[in-house]
């Protein structure tokens, strides 16, 4: 388990300046030339002014909290028709998209940034919408409301969110077209998240519960956005911690990270508080190259990365997959084959939580043999290397979303005009036939993104193969046992995807 | 803390709690009225595939799922502009009264067709879909009652729609026990 209460972890890349304003480099597990990282808030002009806002947050999620306000509205007195209702068409087509194709890769976690679901916890929990307090009772230096609970110990990891996410996309086929299931969803987990921060110090929510935090989490270390320090040593010399504990600038990291020593993208919401509170203005934003961080830390975090991929796997048969069974099995709340969806749900579960793991450590095992030398912890190898599902459960969960914008994306029209599918036309648009949008390039588009899942899988694997077996012959021998596995994976997804 | 800026985002939040329904009703009401310019009978009908119904209630998310609606009995009178808005709440229907050559009229989810007729003589009118829409839609029917002078509902017993055999679980039972009049 990974206990992720304050990142303890030494940071295991230091910066080092190599030249033009904002461009940094830092060194590469595994050898090889620095990757390069670009300082945004050196280099675009007004956005350090921008994120040391006090106002910023509340600006971006204001206006999305109202969107999710007209959405549960939408869902309940709305048409019961998924493609006609803005909750399925906005939520399930445009959002899901826009995260997993552009702003998981590219901007981390920023729907974190964004999301409705705290709101009102937070509100509650600092009695503040845009300013902070100090002083007792609260955490650290901030004065906070509510319980102010610590998070039980044994749950600080991201297991409740690996089945809670499986659970839900379990009944996925349900969730995704009928409004009224997406209300009870959406708003339930909002009426947790508020509880949650009445009970539980900071985010516990989101960085414990929250089931769509918890494949962001994952994902989000492939991302070319990160929020670090930018001089380990002034963080060292600093008195105030104020990233930490807060201060009159801003609220402690409520993620609990000790933003100076972050040194992954995971639990990092990019809420932009350490940015307001480093009284040396030692956090920034960067931008860096894909797949950057590599490190695995816990079982809970290697079974997200098997339950995403065995996931986008499972959809692409049911969603886009031509086996009609299947699909009535999944979708047995309209179609009544409760025996089919025991064995559909049956299969899910034990192919995300026990088969995948077990030919993944099947892989290594016999990795770890092939590759020879001295005895390697079988632990060691297996985390590591399971990151090399991640790049590739992502790129294979943007090749299957790319159907559902060229398919479905017309719906996006009529429903702008039509959010409730109650006859009404505010734009003009509510006619708009669904209309696919070359369905003909599709092919053309998911096969160029699983190879580029399965390039940055085999590379991120084979170096760390180099960082263990040392040799070139016993890294390629090592590792060669889950290329193989990682290419059979992508293969299977190009005979969905293209047949 | 500035506290003039927390109360104005407070109430801005409160606001638009308020607001957003506010707009949904105001929208609603304004689709209605665009029905509603001529002096006329305006009925709103639903078409509800699971169970074969045409209904006057309302069927939206939150309770297409969990109960079934009655099936429309809908009472105009004689001579009267009548003016239905004709909405689905799931599939591809269409609405016909074939006695009257109302119909027949494409029912897209998500949209409202509507038609306009003069209320004939009295009787009862067999409402039926003509695009098959399930398993029930042979027995997707509801009535139109025109009443006469003087009359009411009560001299038009039992009604026209026929027990229901294929979709028996669905609509009240006055209706099943139906027969012709």
């Amino acid at each position: 388990m990974t206990g992720k209460t304050q990142n303890a972890d030494p940071p295991n890349e230091g910066t080092v300046a190599v030249g033009d304003k904002g461009r940094t480099a830092q060194p590469r597990v595994g050898g090889g030339s620095p990757a390069w990282r670009l300082d945004l808030l050196a280099v675009i002009p007004g956005l350090r002014w921008l994120v040391k806002r006090r106002w910023l947050q509340f600006a971006v999620v204001f206006p999305n909290l109202v969107f999710f306000y007209l959405f549960l509205i939408a869902g309940v007195f709305g048409s019961p028709v998924g493609n006609r209702n803005i909750i399925i068409i906005f939520v399930w087509i445009l959002w899901w998209f826009l995260l997993i194709t552009l702003m998981v890769p590219f901007a981390s976690r920023v729907w974190c940034t964004v999301c409705p679901f705290p709101f009102f916890g937070e509100w509650l929990q600092r009695g503040a919408l845009i300013g902070t307090r100090v002083g007792k009772p609260g955490v650290g230096r901030n004065r906070m409301f509510g319980l102010n609970l610590r998070w039980p110990k044994a749950l600080s990891n991201i297991w409740l969110q690996n089945f809670g996410f499986l659970g839900l996309c379990t009944f996925s086929v349900a969730l995704v077209t009928r409004p009224i299931v997406s209300v009870f969803v959406l708003g339930g987990l909002f009426v947790v998240a508020t509880i949650l921060h009445l009970v539980f110090r900071q985010r516990a929510f989101c960085n414990y519960v929250c089931p769509v935090s918890g494949f962001l989490s994952l994902y989000s270390m492939t991302s070319m956005l990160e929020v670090r320090s930018k001089e380990a040593e002034v963080c060292s010399k600093c008195a105030d911690k104020g990233c930490l504990a807060g201060n009159e600038s801003g609220w402690g990291c409520p993620w609990f990270m000790y933003p100076s020593r972050m040194d992954r993208n995971n639990y990092c919401g990019l809420c932009t508080e350490c940015l307001k509170t480093c009284p040396y203005d030692n956090m920034t934003l960067r931008l860096r190259p894909f797949c950057s961080d590599t490190r695995i830390k816990g079982y809970d975090e290697s079974w997200k990365a098997f339950i995403m991929l065995t996931l986008a796997l499972a959809y692409s048969m049911t969603l886009l997959g031509p086996w009609a069974t299947i699909k009535d099995w999944a979708n047995a709340s309209e179609t009544g084959q409760w025996g089919g969806f025991a064995l559909y749900a049956a299969s899910l579960w034990m192919s995300a939580l026990c088969i995948l793991p077990g030919v993944f450590f099947g892989s290594v095992w016999l990795g770890r043999l092939l590759g020879g030398g001295a005895p390697k912890p079988l632990k060691d190898l297996f985390l590591g290397w399971s990151y090399t599902l991640v790049p590739l459960g992502l790129l294979a969960w943007i090749a299957f979303s790319f159907p559902l914008i060229f398919v479905n994306g017309s719906y996006i029209i009529s429903v702008l005009s039509d959010p409730m599918g109650r006859g009404w036309d505010l734009l003009g648009t509510a006619d708009f036939k669904w209309t696919p949008y070359h369905p003909e390039l599709l092919a053309w588009i998911q096969v160029p993104l699983l190879g580029i899942g399965l390039f940055f899988a085999l590379r991120t694997g084979y170096r760390f193969a180099q960082s263990r077996f040392g040799s070139t012959r016993s890294s390629i021998l090592g590792f060669s046992p889950l290329a193989v596995l990682l290419t059979a994976i992508a293969c299977g997804f190009l005979r969905l995807f293209v047949g | 803390m500035n506290w003039k800026i927390e109360i104005a985002s407070a109430l801005l939040v409160l606001l638009s709690l308020v607001a957003a329904p506010a707009w949904v009703l105001h929208v609603e009401s304004e689709a209605a009225a665009a029905h509603e310019a001529s002096p006329a009978r305006v009925i709103t009908l639903t078409a509800v595939a699971a169970g074969g119904i045409w209904t006057e209630e309302e069927v939206a998310g939150h309770n297409y799922w969990r109960r079934q609606p009655e099936p429309a009995r809908t009472v105009v009178l004689s001579g009267e502009n009548v003016v239905i808005r004709l909405k689905s709440a799931d599939v591809s229907h269409s609405f016909s009264i074939p006695e009257l050559e109302v119909g027949p009229v494409a029912v897209e989810p998500g949209k409202v067709s509507v038609v306009r007729f003069v209320a004939p003589a009295p009787g009862e009118y067999l409402i039926q879909c003509s695009t098959r829409c399930g398993p029930c839609h042979e027995e997707m029917l509801g009535t139109l009652v025109v009443l006469g002078s003087g009359e009411t509902l009560a001299d038009y017993p039992p009604g026209l729609l026929p027990p229901r055999t294929k979709c028996p679980n669905h609509g009240s039972a006055a209706h099943s026990e139906g027969g012709d009049r």
